[in-house]
């Protein structure tokens, strides 16, 4: 197998094939009131 | 992560690699790997980030490396980020190339250049400093655009600038 060579496009693009169709969960809830 | 669980990832490894026989590919790889994420803040906020899904984050890394570096090197880091250990990966790593290196009696020489080395500059530049060092060398080269032109070596605890960089900066602090 050839050197591997790693470069910022490659680093792109396996981040968006990788994370892609996922959508992070966001929760919000009070958990507390500063008066 | 402490020094003994890096020390036992790095073992790990290490043992995996050899049994496979393909330990000073796997070395290399991982080497080239654990530089992308130094140096790539976007990797490494990606396969750092506890919120994303482990096996999310190993098709991150299947992506990167699947076809490009050998299997076992693509299992090893995807069994080190699955684990939620991406951010110790570069020093786990660096412990593996020391005890790769060791194995072979050799040091671990890392080389910082502006530009890509081709196969007869590594070579002469290996030979080189395994005569000025008087030691046989593991060589890695890692493409480093900040040092703008030239080349700096670390062996152990000797460091060889001859950088445009440092060239720049002892000129900066003389003006």
């Amino acid at each position: 197998m050839a050197d591997l060579t790693l470069s910022a496009s490659d680093i792109a693009a396996a981040i968006t094939k990788g994370l892609e169709g996922y959508k992070p969960s966001v929760e919000a809830r009070t958990v507390g009131r500063v008066t | 992560m402490s020094d003994a669980r890096i020390e036992a990832y790095s073992r790990a490894l290490f043992e995996v690699a050899q049994a496979e026989g393909n330990l000073s590919v796997v070395e290399d790889e991982l080497f080239r790997m654990a530089r992308a994420v130094e140096s790539s803040e976007q990797l490494r906020a990606t396969l750092t980030d506890a919120t994303i899904p482990a096996d999310r984050r190993q098709q991150v890394v299947e992506k990167l490396l699947g076809g490009k570096a050998s299997n076992t090197s693509v299992q090893l880091v995807s069994l080190i980020v699955g684990s939620g250990r991406g951010r110790d990966l570069p020093a786990i790593v660096d412990r593996l190339v020391q005890r790769a290196s060791s194995e072979q009696q050799r040091e671990v020489a890392e080389v910082r250049s502006a530009v890509a080395l081709s196969d007869d500059q590594t070579k002469r530049l290996a030979e080189a400093l395994s005569k000025s060092t008087g030691r046989k060398l593991n060589l890695k080269v890692v493409v480093d655009p900040s040092v703008l032109g030239g080349l700096v070596a670390t062996v152990g605890d000797e460091v060889i600038d001859d950088t445009v960089r440092t060239r720049l900066e002892q000129i900066k602090t003389r003006i």
